[in-house]
């Protein structure tokens, strides 16, 4: 049983606080986040009926400086992908709403984001807390951040972000300092800089390169340095990526057995025809190919599963000595030629991602920003800017998100 | 025994499990009490409830370093947890988290001696690792009517454990008793584990192999489970060694698979497999980086191992061999026989009190001295009396064994029992004087030569006594009186 499209909740469990920095803002969720006694299900038949017993830790802060959440939206299964995600489109239909969590592990909120206006923002992976999310790749999801105006992006992360007890894998150092002002200068005066791809393979597609090109202008026209770099191996990036999300997926969805929770036919037969025939009917079949191809990795090609792990290692390295040159690296949100709200396989699904999935596999934070990157051809065509930066430069980040929007404000609806 | 098994030589390693007695679970608050009624100890973590994560206990993981120092390991600099994938009712989560790739230590020993005749020299036994898990759920089966249900018990999750894994060094069922003795001794030493087989708190599984004599082949292993005392791995080993050597006499190939020891039966019989996989890094506990300074601090609070305590009580306090070993085998019993010395007693009578009468005391009673009401003041309170010979040695193993389960003092106990010692010259003279005549045939034997009756009469002036008589001084008086006739 999937959730209904978008249940507004009025009575939460706990009203949020008043008079604190996130009063009067509103926030949808997708029920993959805790919020005590709301269905949380993940999307998935596995979690049929299962309603979290406690508040997620980033509910908890964001009630704490009063901000409001409105209900939860339908979502992927297990957040695997958007293909039945309505959070994105609700959020930009609705006046009411403000914003909207969305786990980001091929990079959901940001394509969501691109596709519906929004903007989107993926943090540093151990930035924010995992406790109460039903997660699905312990290592490369964190909770995204849909918004329709960038400053409040900054304004929850400040309210979010930041150690947490209750998960043992996060960041040990302090945030950053979310208050950061918006600007194109380092404190110093010295310009940010910020690299685009020189002779990228993904961006030789005409439409998307024009696209693109007019968001590099408006980047120069901001007072940004603009510096074309070469972006190392970025075609290994997806099978790195989805060897090692779909072994993390498999290890963690064993909990969807049956046994504790999920509608469990009454049987005969032993425990393993029950593990068949839950987990046969529990999964829609693009999460199923997913566990299938991890659980291939874990008993069947092992070695392919180090190699990847050697691999994102190394192409860490190469993508965290650009930062040496540039501040944040600028690409092109989507391809403008896939549709992933309609991908239903694994490839079509990570084709979609293509150009998100770097972020994720690295740990790094990425901001998508809409509107400098419309298609002079098809103006429905935004193919998004993401700007990627340093692991903990969110802070930095979003301060050139906002620059980018006060000296593009004719790009933005008001 | 065939002699086929001579043919050969067997190959043992052992994986033993031994649950830390933390106070809390591995990776959670809840009390690590799986004896409690089912499903109490438990929380969103040990459920395994989506969005709730591990978080490792500082007090498990310093129980945990302080038993590999024990065994002589090195504690790895940087050691990470693994999830190891298998479904089976009793693990939920589909993985259990423990120590694959990167253990907590590495490279131990433990020295036993080297065969029963010769306890003197002693055999090294090396430990390959030992490395830190969580414990799995424990399944109950019953029936509903006439249909079968197992009902998962999630007290036992998440309870710290850790696994020692040894070097296939051992070669004999001996060795791998002894190792597993003294591996419980040296654990047991450092506080950290009740390490019982009978209770579940050590869990011993045997690899073994066999291969001609002489030779360093590794052959196909098969792996025996389900031991639930040392002496059934003893047994265990035995039989499976007899049965690969049959297997092999008979030009068949040993499987490498799984067997389950029977105790009743006396006999090993293959189980079904689990489905397992391999162990895939966990993202979600972070790895534990072993800071030096920490390392020294939980070093300082290792204990004086047994051998090392052995030893001080040879050359400082005179034990026999044999005597020192047993005082050292149990922390508890060496630190009661060490504070009984500091209150002033001798420590050969000390240790003669305690192995003659004590021990055998509290075994019968099913008792452990730390459960026991007895002190090493109270104790050597006793043993004071006996020297004054306030009292007897028979009335003394009386008051001792009422003093396991009863307060009071020593000289309380004695006189609610009437047990002092009766030293008064002129009652015993009576004593003595009324037994003689009541048996004038056997003091008339005495005259003609025959020592042995005042023995018997000895026994009948102790019973109308009622023991408590002085005995060197009653034999003394009966001497004198039967001569004096």
């Amino acid at each position: 049983m999937t959730t209904d499209t978008f249940v507004h909740r009025p009575s939460a469990p706990d009203a949020p606080v008043s008079g604190g920095p996130l009063s009067g803002l509103s926030v949808i969720i997708h029920p993959d986040l805790s919020v005590r006694d709301w269905p949380t299900d993940a999307g998935s038949k596995a979690l049929a009926g299962f309603c979290a017993v406690f508040d997620a830790t980033l509910i908890s802060r964001l009630k704490g400086a009063g901000a409001s959440i409105a209900g939860s939206a339908s979502m992927a299964e297990l957040g695997f992908g958007i293909n039945g995600s309505a959070l994105a489109r609700i959020l930009a239909g609705d006046d009411t709403l403000h914003a909207g969590l969305m786990t980001d592990t091929l990079g959901e909120a940001r394509m969501a984001a691109c596709l519906s206006g929004l903007w989107g923002f993926k943090p540093t992976w151990g930035l924010l807390s995992r406790y109460g999310l039903t997660g699905l790749v312990p290592s490369m999801e964190v909770t995204g951040i849909l918004a329709k105006h960038p400053a409040d992006i900054a304004k929850m992360m400040a309210a979010m972000a930041g150690p947490d007890d209750n998960d043992g894998s996060m960041c040990v150092e302090p945030p950053p300092d979310f208050s950061v002002p918006a600007n194109a200068q380092h404190s110093d005066g010295k310009l940010f800089c910020i690299g685009v791809p020189k002779n990228m393979p993904a961006l030789s597609e005409t439409a998307l390169a024009k696209a693109f090109s007019r968001a590099k202008d408006a980047i120069a026209g901001s007072g940004f340095t603009v510096k074309e770099i070469e972006f190392p191996d970025f075609q290994l990036i997806a099978s790195t990526h989805q060897i090692i999300a779909a072994v993390e997926a498999s290890s963690s969805a064993g909990k969807y057995d049956g046994v504790r929770y999920g509608r469990r036919e009454d049987m005969d037969g032993n425990w393993n025809d029950m593990y068949l025939a839950f987990r046969g009917a529990a999964f829609d079949p693009l999460i199923k190919t997913f566990l299938m191809q991890g659980a291939y990795f874990q008993f069947q090609d092992y070695e392919a599963f180090e190699n990847a792990c050697i691999l994102r290692r190394t192409l860490l390295s190469q993508v965290s000595a650009l930062f040496t040159q540039v501040d944040f690296l600028a690409l092109p949100t989507w391809d403008a030629t896939t549709d992933p709200f309609s991908a239903d396989t694994i490839s079509d699904t990570y084709a979609a991602f293509s150009l998100t999935l770097a972020a994720n596999l690295f740990g790094l934070p990425a901001l998508h920003i809409p509107n400098l990157a419309i298609s002079a051809e098809n103006s429905s065509h935004d193919v998004g800017v993401q700007l990627m930066g340093p692991r903990m430069g969110d802070a930095g980040l979003l301060a050139a998100g906002q620059t980018l929007f006060h000296h593009n404000q004719g790009a933005f609806p008001s | 025994m065939n002699t086929s098994s001579n043919t050969y030589e067997a190959v043992i390693g052992l994986e033993i499990h031994v649950q830390l007695n933390a106070a809390t679970k591995l990776f959670c608050d809840c009390p690590n009490q799986p004896g409690d009624a089912p499903n109490r100890n438990t929380c969103p973590v040990c459920l395994w409830l989506p969005g709730a994560f591990p978080k490792l206990s500082r007090e498990a993981l310093e129980k945990a370093v302080l038993a590999c120092l024990s065994v002589h390991c090195t504690v790895a600099e940087e050691s990470a947890f693994d999830q190891k994938v298998y479904y089976y009712p009793d693990l939920p989560k589909g993985y259990q988290l423990s120590q694959h790739h990167k253990p907590l230590a590495i490279n131990g020993w433990i020295d036993i001696p080297g065969s029963k005749d010769s306890a003197d020299q002693l055999r090294r036994l090396r430990i390959h690792h030992i490395h830190l898990e969580e414990d799995v759920a424990k399944l109950i089966h019953e029936t509903e009517g006439r249909k079968p249900v197992s009902l998962v018990d999630f007290n036992r999750a998440g309870a710290p454990l850790i696994e020692i894994v040894t070097e296939p060094d051992m070669r004999s069922p001996y060795e791998a008793m002894e190792f597993l003795k003294k591996l419980r001794t040296h654990l047991r030493y450092t506080g950290s584990t009740e390490c019982s087989m009978e209770k579940g708190t050590m869990r011993a599984d045997a690899n073994i192999s066999l291969r001609k004599p002489g030779t360093e082949e590794m052959n196909t292993k098969v792996e025996v489970k389900n031991m639930n005392s040392i002496r059934h791995v003893g047994d265990a080993i035995a039989y499976e060694i007899q049965r690969q050597a049959e297997c092999l006499d008979r030009g068949e190939p040993v499987t490498l698979h799984t067997r389950l020891w029977d105790p009743d039966k006396q006999v090993t019989f293959p189980m079904r497999e689990k489905f397992a996989g391999p162990c895939v890094p966990d993202p979600s506990v972070p790895a534990i980086h072993m800071d030096a300074q920490w390392l020294e601090t939980i070093k300082q609070r290792l204990p004086e191992m047994p051998s090392q305590k052995a030893d001080r009580f040879m050359a400082e306090f005179g034990l026999k061999a044999d005597d020192a070993h047993t005082m050292s085998q149990e922390r508890d019993v060496a630190e009661f026989f060490e504070a009984v010395v500091r209150l002033g007693v001798s420590p050969l009578k000390a240790a003669n009190w305690m192995i003659a009468h004590l021990m055998p005391g509290l075994r019968d009673r099913n008792l452990d001295l730390c459960t026991t009401r007895l002190t090493p003041e109270r104790f050597s309170g006793l043993l004071a009396l006996l020297d004054n010979e306030k009292i007897n040695a028979a009335a003394a193993k009386e008051i001792l064994f009422q003093m396991l389960e009863k307060d009071g003092s020593p000289e309380e106990l004695t006189a609610a029992a009437g047990l002092e010692q009766v030293s008064d010259e002129a009652a015993l003279v009576a004593l003595a004087d009324g037994i003689i005549a009541g048996h004038p045939s056997d003091a008339a034997d005495f005259k003609n030569g025959n020592p042995k009756v005042v023995g018997f009469l000895m026994g009948l002036a102790m019973k109308a006594s009622k023991g408590k008589a002085n005995p060197k001084q009653m034999k003394e008086i009966l001497t004198r009186q039967l001569n004096s006739l």
